[in-house]
């Protein structure tokens, strides 16, 4: 991941849940790009078709409350949206959206100074910037970071295991 | 003269107008029949029975509103409505069908009701939308199949053994436009269930409806068949139609990954008893799902009395309500791309109970069982 | 200095010696439950990883609960199929296919314990709090990690002390109490953070009742819902008390709220749609016209949920047009309803009664609405679309209050 990125922003409302950003029967779906096309099917229906790769979704409180279903941020992440701005996140789905190499940013100002269509920029762990206000931002802590860094669990699980096995040697 | 020709007081030839005494309507096929005909049209709403059954609890958003349809219209014309009680068939044998009525439906087994000496016709939705408005049918009385039983079954051998045999020899219109009547000595040792069966899917030869006619030692009619039950053996039809037959022997060994003791031709207390017989104290294979449905409410009453389904749950079954379950259904107990079920049901053709490029085996209700503890398909050997 | 039970757990589990809020530690859980909507995306997890054994087998417990029966072709057999597998490859004893649903079974088979750290692939992990076990949701590719590497990091949650006192009236259950709660705190009143259940009310419940409370703990946000061990939970895990005595709040925790709840003051209530937390007492809802009922589920589909339900509809008939489908939690209390006759009163009353699975709760095919229809269940979520099209609506309460509705085909007051 960039240290500074831009995208353009969708905006969602306050308590978005996981059967909104991908509803149980879709979820079920193994193929990731087929699934990712029921994405937000019931609140944004052009969002499948029309999202670009760098996108960000700014939302308002309790993004992805619900089910522990890992495809909520799996069928955002698919479209190569990285970056989520919210007022507050939920539990399973901040880890869920970190451990797929996702920055999930808490913060209660931004998403009351930005539109849909607006130019975001983020510099990470620092601030981000949006019509021209910066906004300071919150640390991740550094094992989340290092998730993160790795482009997510799956990678930083395989150097976990192979760290260990050189340590049994 | 042939049973149905006593009955009407017709010649097979001749033109009969028919008064249905029940219109049957399900959520299944003919429920859009409320399109051709408004509730103010019917004209005579004490003979309309609506009943939901194929699917049930509602499984998919189309049967949602198919269900949430024939409510309003139920509502609306103050009709007979049934719901949650099992599959209509049986609900109208057991509880309202008398010998001499004429029952007209859009299923394809409305042939059941010869079982107790009662016309019964699937009629298609423009026919039924006639019937509802005039109340009456003009229908040309059929000649006859008649077919002597003699003997005993033995088991693990059923009448639905028998009966799949018979389709795979006449094929599906080798009886085209007739009615079959059942007559002779084996008879009398057949549950209702048995002759459920045998009028059911006697219907499915191309006839227009069956009979059971347990009086009758000589029946005049234009073709004569004569079977001995004690030769019949359990048999399997391939996936695709019920016309293709084959002894357990030759198709021992293909693996299931899924099982189904119900439906209008494999749900009754007496095959849940024999099945049960068979899993008592066994476990269903690890890689097999095995789901039973009970014909009817009173059907699955009775199973929890005699502790049925207890011995179901623990041999790893699961237990779906009564109505058509995973007869003919795309929701519960489905079958994906690669796996094989067999099934108790009467339907097998491509799709009917899952995706395309699942296969589906029919057979009697036991070796569904058998093959359910194996996880491939055998014979019963209890 | 005190703790609360989170900390408390938390600490035992990796053996600090003190614990707060925002430390973040290591756990090594004590079970790790996976279920069949998530099975084919395990398996992918554990094959991008490369994991050829875990690392405690006998720790892990598999469930096909969600889509047994299979219900959607195209995709169910294949997490069937993929659960089996995964069985299989990674041998893991404890495996359980089609018995019920998966958090009732974890208590039920005593996998989630008191005391203990338990994680799953499933938010409604937070049931066993009710027994005291610190058990809380991930998704499936962190539980890949966690069976490969017998690791799972935890941040201390923040905690919430809930002290509920008095006895409950007539007609009001665990359902209104926590249906309350959810009204009151809202949807992320417990976001990230423990939940601590107690008082004398508390001390009343049964450990099927508290099960239900910590079930909807989640509905709040929260990490996980607890409540001390006593000995009801030392009675249903057949353990001595003085093992799990220690699973108690300190009088001086650090407790960063603390709610006050008089039961005596409760009265049913329903979670109206749309929402978990919109949350009305019945006075406001009674009266509204449904045409559905389902009574089953992880938070009420037990043995006591049947009971109720079943001695409100004994000899009696549902309303005509509505439909009632009732689907019991698991094997057991399916077989023991059956010996006392709830399911007979059921099937007679009218009601579709089905094998235990997550069924219609998760939107599974037991009893689909269509636009404009409106039904009543005894389960945990209401969000748009759940249990039908979107245009559908669902309300819920608890099963007295479901089956009085029931009965009438309008939203009535059990008492």
């Amino acid at each position: 991941m960039e240290q500074k990125f831009s995208g353009k922003v969708w905006k969602l409302p306050d308590d978005v849940d996981t059967d909104t950003i991908i509803a149980g029967r879709h979820g079920v779906i193994v193929d990731k790009k087929e699934m990712g096309s029921h994405c937000l099917e019931t609140l944004r229906p052009e969002f499948a078709s029309t999202v670009k790769p760098g996108d960000i979704l700014v939302a308002g409180k309790n993004f992805g409350c619900g089910s522990s279903r890992e495809m909520a941020p799996e069928s955002i992440a698919v479209h190569g949206v990285y970056c989520i701005v919210a007022k507050s996140f939920a539990r399973i789905f901040f880890r869920n959206a970190i451990n797929n190499g996702m920055l999930l940013i808490e913060s209660e100002e931004i998403p009351a100074h930005c539109e849909e269509g607006d130019i975001l920029t983020v510099e990470v762990n620092k601030q981000v910037t949006v019509n021209g206000k910066s906004f300071p931002i919150p640390k991740v802590p550094q094992n989340l970071f290092a998730i993160i860094q790795d482009g997510g669990l799956v990678n930083n699980t395989i150097k976990r295991m192979q760290q260990a096995e050189k340590e049994a040697m | 003269m042939a049973f149905i020709e006593s009955l009407l007081n017709k010649k097979a030839g001749e033109i009969a107008q028919l008064a249905p005494m029940f219109c049957v309507i399900t959520d299944g096929p003919g429920h859009a029949v409320f399109n051709q005909v408004s509730v103010p049209e019917i004209k005579d709403k004490e003979k309309v029975v609506i009943i939901l059954d194929h699917d049930i609890p509602a499984g998919s958003f189309a049967s949602a509103q198919i269900q949430k349809e024939l409510i309003q219209t139920a509502q609306e014309g103050d009709l007979k409505f049934i719901q949650s009680k099992g599959i209509g068939y049986y609900v109208m044998v057991n509880e309202a069908v008398k010998p001499g009525d004429v029952v007209v439906s859009c299923g394809e087994h409305n042939a059941v009701y010869g079982a107790v000496g009662a016309l019964g016709l699937d009629l298609s939705d423009a026919e039924m939308a006639g019937v509802l408005k005039t109340g009456s049918l003009a229908f040309q009385v059929p000649e006859t199949v008649a077919i002597r039983l003699t003997g005993a079954l033995t088991a693990p051998a059923t009448c639905k053994d028998f009966m799949l045999k018979l389709l795979g020899e006449v094929g599906k219109d080798g009886f085209g436009g007739k009615a079959v009547e059942f007559y002779g000595p084996a008879l009398q040792a057949l549950t209702l269930a048995d002759k459920m069966t045998l009028c059911m899917l006697a219907g499915r030869t191309g006839a227009v409806t069956a009979f059971v006619n347990e009086r009758s030692e000589a029946v005049n009619a234009t073709e004569q068949r004569e079977y001995a039950l004690g030769a019949v053996e359990p048999v399997v039809a391939l996936p695709g139609d019920l016309h293709t037959v084959e002894k357990i022997a030759s198709l021992a060994k293909t693996p299931v990954e899924a099982c189904f003791v119900g439906g209008c031709t494999g749900g009754s207390l007496e095959e849940l008893r024999a099945c049960a017989a068979i899993l008592r104290s066994n476990r269903v294979a690890t890689d097999t799902r095995l789901t039973i449905a009970p014909a009817t409410n009173a059907v699955y009453l009775a199973a929890i009395d005699e502790g049925l389904i207890d011995i179901f749950i623990d041999c790893g079954a699961q237990i779906l309500n009564p109505g058509c379950a995973s007869c003919v259904t795309t929701s519960k107990g489905v079958v994906g791309d690669g796996e094989t079920m067999l099934s108790a049901s009467c339907y097998n053709y491509t799709g009917c109970n899952g995706t395309k490029d699942a296969k589906v085996f029919v057979s009697n209700a036991t070796t569904v069982a058998a093959s359910a503890l194996a996880g491939h398909i055998c014979i019963p050997n209890k | 200095m005190g703790y609360t039970l989170a900390e408390k757990i938390l600490m035992k589990n990796t053996g600090e010696k003190h614990l707060e809020p925002g430390n973040i530690v290591i756990t090594h859980p004590d079970a790790y439950m996976m279920h069949d909507i998530y099975t084919s995306f395990l398996k992918r997890a554990l094959n991008e990883m490369g994991v050829k054994k875990i690392k405690h087998p006998e720790k892990a417990v598999m469930f096909l609960d969600h889509l047994m029966p299979t219900n959607q072709a195209t995709t169910d057999p294949e997490h069937y199929r993929d659960g089996i597998e995964i069985v299989r490859k990674y041998n893991i004893p404890n495996f359980h296919k089609g018995e019920g649903i998966s958090h009732s079974l974890m208590h039920e088979l005593r996998y989630a314990r008191p005391g203990t750290v338990v994680t799953a692939t499933d938010s409604h992990t937070t049931t066993y709090g009710g027994a005291g076990c610190f058990c809380t949701g991930i998704g499936h590719t962190e539980m890949a990690a966690a069976l490969a590497t017998d690791e799972l990091w935890m941040k201390v949650p923040q905690a919430i002390k809930i002290v509920i006192d008095g006895e409950l009236p007539q007609g009001v259950y665990a359902k209104d109490i926590i249906l309350k709660i959810l009204g009151d705190i809202k949807s992320d009143g417990g976001q990230y953070k423990s939940l601590e259940f107690t008082g004398s009310t508390v001390a009343d419940l049964s450990m099927q009742a508290r099960f239900t409370i910590a079930n909807m703990a989640l509905e709040a946000g929260a990490k996980c819902g607890l409540f001390e061990a006593d000995e009801k939970t030392a009675e249903y895990y057949d353990m001595d008390y003085n093992e799990i005595s220690w699973i108690k709040i300190d009088a001086d925790a650090n407790y960063e709220k603390i709610l006050h709840y008089q039961a005596q003051e409760l009265v049913p209530q329903l979670s109206c749609p749309q929402g978990v937390d919109n949350v009305h007492p019945i006075d406001e809802v009674k009266g509204v016209k449904i045409n559905e009922v389902y009574i089953g589920s992880c938070t009420n589909g037990s043995l006591e949920d049947m009971e109720v339900a079943a001695k409100i509809l004994e000899g009696k008939t549902i309303a005509p047009h509505l439909k009632l489908v009732v689907i019991p939690a698991t094997n057991h209390v399916f077989k023991e309803s059956m010996k006392r006759g709830y399911i007979q009163t059921f099937i007679k009353a009218g009601g579709m009664v089905t094998h235990p699975c997550c069924g219609l709760c998760c939107g599974q095919p037991y009893g689909l609405m269509s636009d404009g229809e409106v039904v009543l269940g005894t389960n945990n979520r209401n969000f748009i679309g759940r249990m039908g099209t979107k245009k559908s609506l669902i309300y819920l309460s608890s099963p007295a209050v479901a089956a009085a509705s029931a009965l009438t085909g309008v939203i009535t007051d059990p008492r």
